[in-house]
């Protein structure tokens, strides 16, 4: 009955990985931006989380177009610069962060201040060099530059039986698989080395033992 | 040793016989119903809560675990029967732990419960939802065991309106406690401290996404990960019940990173302050590295540093910092949802003329901060640049609002202008 309970257990948990592999795309923007609207790109990528909910109307504007040029998203941001704390202090750059829901056809990020456009990035997705330019690039748009088993800056965790490097210790269950398979190869190879040494050196002591003899 | 050894039997004794007199039942413990063993559990029980008969909480962890080890009747019960979401959910097989509705030693039933231990001090927790809190380090199967001991917000005997699932597939409504930490399954990064990201096969449930989901991040954290995972539910805890998510608080699910995010966190509060960005960035970087999904990343800290500074965030991060009481959690989410700080006349002297909780000299947002007068606060004239020179508005219970400074007047809540606010984002209402 024990044994059930557990089936069970995996059941739900099997069903929520399943639900976690089903994750939400999103398009992960990362922006520095300079009072003197000058803006570093931290990262425009595709991820997966939860998309933004919460921004407050303000002087800046992202607009996400796609490739015929038609606007598919667009939001008024606020940009403080200050970060909060006791006392407040001013900051330059300031940072933004969105997650927004990812559309295939999202090609191009615009950033305007006021009417001014600050910013304008080609959504690149993926080139196909070969390259994981992890700034714009991810194993979610691009497998073939940022295959699982290289840094793309995002940990996808769930049970692919592939280590993905980018996730914590612990987070993705197949790097302690890969652990374990690299420590047992380990220890298969010590033993073999070891016994080849012991082989070698009985080997030469029996030579050596039988050459003594013929003296 | 030996009267104790007498005294045992004698209780198993009185526990056979009442298994016996209850109706329908069985000598053989493993032909019992639920009913039967429940009920016979609970009258010892009940005895041992109100203190007759001088039964001990050793007594009757012995009582339990011979039952429970000789027959293998827990896992029989509490697996299949169509009420284990009744107290059944009390008992554990494996280590002759003993649950129970209610403050610690009064069995009376409310959101509190207890766990006791042979040999240990009895140790609270609290159902929330169908949410499990107060406890750290506990297996899967002690969660999944207790959560199936409480109602809607609070423990209970008995199964009405409990959460409780019969067998996978034929959920009825079910909220699982989402723990990644499973014995025999090498450690995962992070584990689920509030529930509901729920699933279910049932046609008849209402269950969807959580409304918020925080990541609770350690960092340069120097204690054990049992530590954090105190510290970050407590954090929490506090928030949930001070964001009108309090009345449906399985809608905010915690989520605990069981890493440490080593930074290297500066030790003063100006280095702290000039490298802020790049601190958050790094916590944030640390969120994503962790696989999880979340609205808001929350980086606590266990060390000193940053000198006076207790928190800090940049809004539109999504990321903010916390070096210590739970209040400071909200209070830098609060700067995610556009409210600003009280401790200053920040509509006035900060610019913020479109902030929500300006300082308010009707509840108390003209009282100074010594050696600053009332004309530095709400209503005044004068301003001290970004120096803390208000105590902030006061909240309903005549503490200062969360937005004040970190060491304002207790108890902490939002003031009624902040309340308004967080009213208006459809995502912290239930």
């Amino acid at each position: 009955m024990k044994n059930e309970m557990k089936k069970a257990v995996l059941f739900i948990l099997v069903l929520l990985a399943a639900q976690a592999v089903q994750a939400e795309k999103v398009l992960s923007i990362s922006l520095n931006i300079y009072k003197n609207d000058s803006v570093d790109v931290n990262y425009l990528k595709v991820g997966e989380n939860r998309p933004t909910r919460y921004v407050v109307d303000g002087d800046y504007r992202v607009q996400l177009l796609s490739s015929t040029g038609e606007v598919v998203w667009n939001k008024t941001i606020q940009i403080m610069f200050m970060v909060f704390t006791d006392p407040p202090e001013p900051i330059d750059p300031s940072l933004v962060n969105l997650e927004i829901k990812y559309e295939q056809d999202m090609r191009r990020i615009n950033l305007y201040n006021k009417d001014k456009l600050i910013y304008s990035q080609e959504i690149k997705g993926c080139n196909l060099n070969g390259v994981c330019e992890t700034k714009y690039e991810s194993y979610l748009s691009c497998p073939a530059d940022c295959p699982l088993d290289r840094k793309d800056g995002i940990c996808i965790k769930n049970g692919d039986g592939i280590c993905d490097p980018d996730c914590l210790p612990g987070a993705d269950p197949d790097c302690a698989k890969k652990e374990q398979d690299e420590r047992g190869t380990q220890y298969l190879i010590s033993g073999l080395v070891i016994a080849v040494v012991i082989a070698a050196a009985f080997s030469v002591y029996n030579r050596r033992k039988k050459g003594s003899g013929a003296e | 040793m030996q009267d104790k050894k007498i005294r045992v039997i004698a209780l198993l004794a009185v526990f056979s016989l009442t298994l016996v007199i209850s109706p329908a039942c069985a000598l053989n413990p493993e032909m019992l119903s639920e009913d039967e063993y429940v009920n016979a559990y609970f009258s010892i029980y009940g005895d041992y809560i109100a203190g007759n008969g001088n039964i001990s909480r050793e007594e009757i962890g012995d009582i339990v675990e011979y039952y429970l080890t000789s027959k293998d009747l827990a896992g029989n019960l509490y697996v299949t029967g169509q009420k284990s979401g009744r107290m059944i959910g009390s008992i554990l097989a494996d280590s002759g732990v003993v649950f129970d509705c209610g403050v610690c030693g009064s069995g009376v039933l409310n959101s509190k419960c207890c766990i006791y231990r042979a040999g240990q001090e009895p140790m609270m927790y609290e159902c929330v939802g169908t949410e499990v809190r107060g406890v750290n380090n506990y297996t899967w199967k002690e969660i999944y065991q207790c959560t199936f001991g409480c109602c809607a917000n609070r423990c209970c005997r008995d199964n009405t309106n409990a959460t409780t699932t019969t067998s996978p597939g034929t959920t009825t409504t079910l909220s699982i406690p989402v723990t990644t930490t499973q014995p025999a399954v090498t450690t995962t990064s992070s584990t689920t401290t509030t529930i509901p990201a729920s699933t279910t096969t049932s046609t008849t449930s209402t269950i969807s996404e959580p409304k918020l989901v925080v990541l609770f991040v350690p960092v340069d954290w120097t204690g054990g990960m049992d530590d954090f995972g105190s510290k970050a539910t407590e954090h929490a805890n506090f928030l949930v019940e001070h964001i009108p998510l309090k009345d449906c608080p399985t809608q905010m699910k915690a989520i605990n990173v069981k890493v440490s995010c080593d930074i290297g966190l500066p030790m003063n509060s100006a280095e702290c302050i000039n490298n802020a960005l790049q601190i958050l960035q790094a916590i944030g970087a640390c969120a994503r590295a962790s696989g999880e999904e979340y609205d808001y990343v929350v980086g606590l800290t266990d060390k000193d540093v940053c000198g006076a500074t207790a928190g800090f965030s940049v809004y539109g991060t999504g990321v903010v910092f916390s070096e210590s009481d739970a209040q400071i959690t909200p209070h830098e989410l609060g700067h995610e949802w556009n409210l600003v700080e009280e401790y200053v006349d920040a509509c006035r002297c900060l610019g913020f003329t479109r902030a929500d909780n300006c300082l308010d000299q009707y509840i108390g947002g003209s009282d100074p901060m010594l050696p600053y007068t009332s004309d530095y606060c709400a209503g005044g004239s004068a301003c001290a640049g970004r120096a803390v020179t208000c105590q902030g508005n006061l909240n309903p219970s005549n503490g200062r609002c969360i937005m004040s400074y970190a060491d304002a007047k207790e108890p902490r809540e939002f003031c009624k202008h902040c309340w308004a606010h967080l009213l208006k984002i459809d995502f912290l209402t239930c």
